[in-house]
């Protein structure tokens, strides 16, 4: 039987110290006996009240200079003293996974397993927690609870819940003085990565079975939607992988120095660049989304890169060319779409000038944040081998956490658009039209290197303006690419430019038609 | 709980490594074609490649620990892959639910009587010599045109560009004799009971986009025909009316029962 560890970490001077002493002193572990492992000697001793603990000190240059050293030791003392549990009080300039190594080497993997670290923050703490890069912000995203020490007025609570979810999704926070809950928590046993995986594969099938035998009870057809949904699925995801893949490439190699030569401080030369990025790059929406993250997270100026986000899957080559093949090879229509493309993307852009966002981007609470564990690399490994495995490990993270979003948008989309297809027949009042051929773009969710031959389709049934608008907004904005969004983005931030897209699209290309 | 091997690289790496063996099977199988278009294959090669090199580096991750792993999110690849491979029943009636017949089935298209012609005829049509009068070929190429006779034939691969070409010159097509082959789409709903299409499935981007695609043929012993059975018919193309719009509409001559079709789509761009 192995000896449950729990790690504690966190800034110095956060009060790990008091939270072992208090935690020690409560009826849960006064009668217990307890190994404590202490890596750092803060201002706070350890307060053996209850002669219960056995305290063993290591030093920062231990560990770094014989770890192995370390880890014998360790074991001879688990072996000595019989304990109920093991306490490790972590050093906060020691990286995780030195802890790890400790623990799953030779002598002590089979003595004992870390079971939960409990991560300690205080405002003092809070700079160091949320600046990517740091030993903090680790600990923060490997903590299994995350144990609040101040007291927080709500909207404080608030922001700082907010911050940490950023960055460890999911994670629960406690605040220091709730100690039921503490305790509850270091009871309290967690489904395991693997089971659930397994348990959310089955969810999906019985949920599937049951969605199906429903549907199909009604005379509606299950597979006709989940077909749909397949399909857009197959087209959008090696759109996503590329997308992802250009967004680590400018992540890891294109310096935020090399970024604010290619993109200007200046408003109109950086709107052109984004135009020009935006023609040169062959993508569609899935593509642009986290092309837009990082551009964001490089400081590009807020205008420019929505300007870059909007335009870019309108823009490009291949959306020209499948224009062009779709409309009986009329340089008219494309051009057209790309005019008014470039016109809508620029005044939304613009409009961003007029109520700025950075501050709601940039904050610490919303600075998109990379969950693919680099943290430990991201500084180090200068040598384009290094570079190049953390774009790989960069593109698969956010592969994941972009795609959860898309996956929502494919299913939503298919869902409405298998029950409003008889919503969408014919209309012939330009501004009706236009409205309801916005709201079909938005729904169907298509790539914009395919929604020209859909348009086309439609061509008799509604005026060309109409099919402008299906062509020029259904690309900037759809589910798909609103739920994508959703992961790095404030709600606040999404809204705005939804409604500011929607309403620029819907004037320009009525001006445009009338 | 803290382990040897880092779980959350495991799902991961499963997840990528299937998708790449999924997703090669389809492409070399050919069968991913009832999900996306033939022309999306080069991406999906891409994509196998993709997820094949983060499969490899996963495996240089798979022993360093992690206190914290996560698993969900790798249903991004695993409920599309629980899925991919189960046999899809799709039936055409579904395709057919759009109200309106004259975009419906062949989904199109100016027709000269649409009120919104005009910046159709003026704006799209930029090949059209004379907007209006003399709509020119969509399509100048099409191989199943006998003009001497008077006849077309719709062959498997021009069947949608035929559908779309005589629906926009239903004028010049009137009189000409035809002979298509698809399988019986009859619909209650929308359809007289002297009607059905000879219709085949359509896909333009991928299956979100699936269309059953065909021209209306009237045929008073309709009732003897069952849906989805796949027949030959041969008759006349004559200039029909639906609900006031004009309509291309074929009067049978002659049914004869046909070979199922090998290709399940129709694949027009």
């Amino acid at each position: 039987m192995k000896t449950p560890v729990i790690a504690v970490t966190g800034f110095l001077g956060c009060g790990k110290t008091s939270f072992i002493n208090k935690m020690m002193t409560d009826e849960m572990y006064k009668k217990s006996s307890i190994i404590l492992f202490t890596f750092e000697k803060g201002e706070k001793q350890i307060e053996n009240t209850n002669s219960t603990i056995h305290e063993i000190y290591f030093s920062k240059r231990e560990l770094e200079n014989d770890s192995e050293k370390v880890a014998k030791d360790m074991a001879r003392a688990i072996n000595n003293y019989i304990s109920s549990e093991i306490w490790i009080e972590w050093n906060c300039m020691e990286g995780l996974s030195t802890l790890y190594n400790l623990l799953t080497s030779k002598h002590l993997r089979k003595l004992c397993s870390l079971e939960k670290i409990l991560h300690i923050s205080s405002i003092n703490s809070i700079e160091g927690e949320l600046s990517a890069g740091s030993l903090t912000t680790e600990q923060v995203s490997e903590a299994s609870c995350i144990i609040l020490n101040d007291v927080l007025s709500p909207m404080q609570l608030k922001s700082r819940t907010k911050a940490i979810k950023n960055i460890n999704p999911g994670v629960k926070t406690i605040p220091a003085e709730n100690t039921e809950e503490i305790k509850r928590f270091l009871s309290y046993e967690p489904l395991n990565t693997i089971n659930t995986f397994i348990f959310a594969i089955l969810c999906t099938i019985v949920l599937y079975l049951i969605a199906k035998s429903l549907l199909e009870k009604f005379n509606f057809s299950a597979d006709m939607i989940l077909v749909s949904f397949l399909g857009t699925m197959l087209k959008a995801l090696p759109f996503l992988m590329l997308g992802v893949i250009i967004s680590a490439f400018i992540q890891v190699f294109i310096t935020t120095e090399l970024m604010e030569k290619i993109f200007p401080k200046k408003l109109i030369p950086s709107m052109a660049v984004a135009l020009l990025a935006g023609f040169f790059l062959p993508v569609c929406d899935c593509v642009s989304i986290p092309v837009f993250r990082t551009l964001v997270k490089k400081g590009v100026p807020i205008p420019a890169a929505v300007t870059f986000l909007l335009a870019s899957p309108v823009i490009n080559p291949i959306v020209m060319i499948s224009t062009y093949s779709a409309f009986n090879k009329s340089i008219e229509m494309v051009l057209t779409r790309i005019i008014l493309g470039i016109i809508v993307s620029v005044i939304v852009g613009l409009c961003f000038v007029l109520f700025p966002t950075e501050k709601m981007l940039l904050s610490n609470t919303f600075v998109p944040f990379c969950k693919c564990g680099c943290y430990d690399k991201s500084t180090s490994g200068s040598s384009f081998k290094d570079k190049f495995s953390l774009m790989i490990s960069h593109s698969q993270a956010e592969f994941f956490d972009v795609g959860r979003y898309l996956i929502i948008g494919a299913f939503i989309s298919s869902i409405l658009s298998y029950f409003t297809s008889d919503f969408f027949t014919s209309q012939s009042n330009l501004p009706i039209a236009i409205i309801l051929m916005m709201i079909m773009a938005f729904v169907l969710s298509l790539c914009s290197s395919s929604d020209a031959v859909i348009a086309k389709s439609l061509a008799s049934s509604f005026p060309q303006g109409a099919l402008m608008a299906f062509m020029v907004f259904g690309p900037m904005l759809d589910i798909k690419n609103i739920m994508m969004l959703n992961a790095g983005f404030p709600k606040r931030f999404i809204i705005r430019l939804a409604a500011i897209t929607t309403i620029v699209s819907f004037i320009v290309i009525l001006v445009a038609y009338v | 709980m803290l382990k040897k091997i880092n779980w959350q690289v495991f799902v991961e790496g499963l997840c990528t490594a299937t998708y790449s063996v999924i997703l090669s099977y389809l492409v070399i199988s050919e069968k991913y074609q009832s999900f996306v278009v033939p022309s999306t294959k080069p991406y999906l090669i891409f994509s196998i490649i993709v997820s094949f090199i983060w499969f490899i580096f996963s495996l240089s991750k798979l022993f360093q620990p992690r206190n914290r792993t996560r698993s969900v999110h790798t249903l991004v690849l695993a409920v599309p892959l629980l899925f991919v491979l189960m046999p899809f029943n799709i039936s055409a009636e579904d395709l057919l639910t759009d109200s309106n017949r004259k975009s419906a089935d062949a989904g199109i298209i100016e027709t000269d009587n649409s009120s919104s012609d005009d910046t159709l005829n003026n704006n799209s049509n930029t090949d059209t010599e004379v907007e209006g009068y003399e709509p020119a070929s969509l399509y100048e190429d099409l191989q199943g045109l006998d003009e001497e006779n008077k006849h077309i034939d719709m062959v498997e691969e021009e069947f949608y560009q035929w559908v779309l070409e005589i629906y926009a010159n239903i004028d010049k097509y009137d009189g000409y004799t035809i002979s298509m082959t698809g399988f019986v789409l009859k619909n209650p709903d929308s359809m007289a009971d002297n009607e059905f299409i000879p219709a085949r499935l359509v896909m333009t981007c991928c299956a979100a986009d699936l269309s059953a695609v065909g021209l209306y043929c009237k045929y008073d012993n309709t009732n003897e025909l069952q849906n989805d059975e796949w027949v030959t018919v041969k008759g006349t193309l004559v200039k029909g009316e639906y609900n006031g719009y004009a309509e291309p509409q074929v009067i049978v001559s002659e049914i004869t029962p046909a070979q199922k079709s090998e290709a399940e789509f129709l694949y027009p761009y």
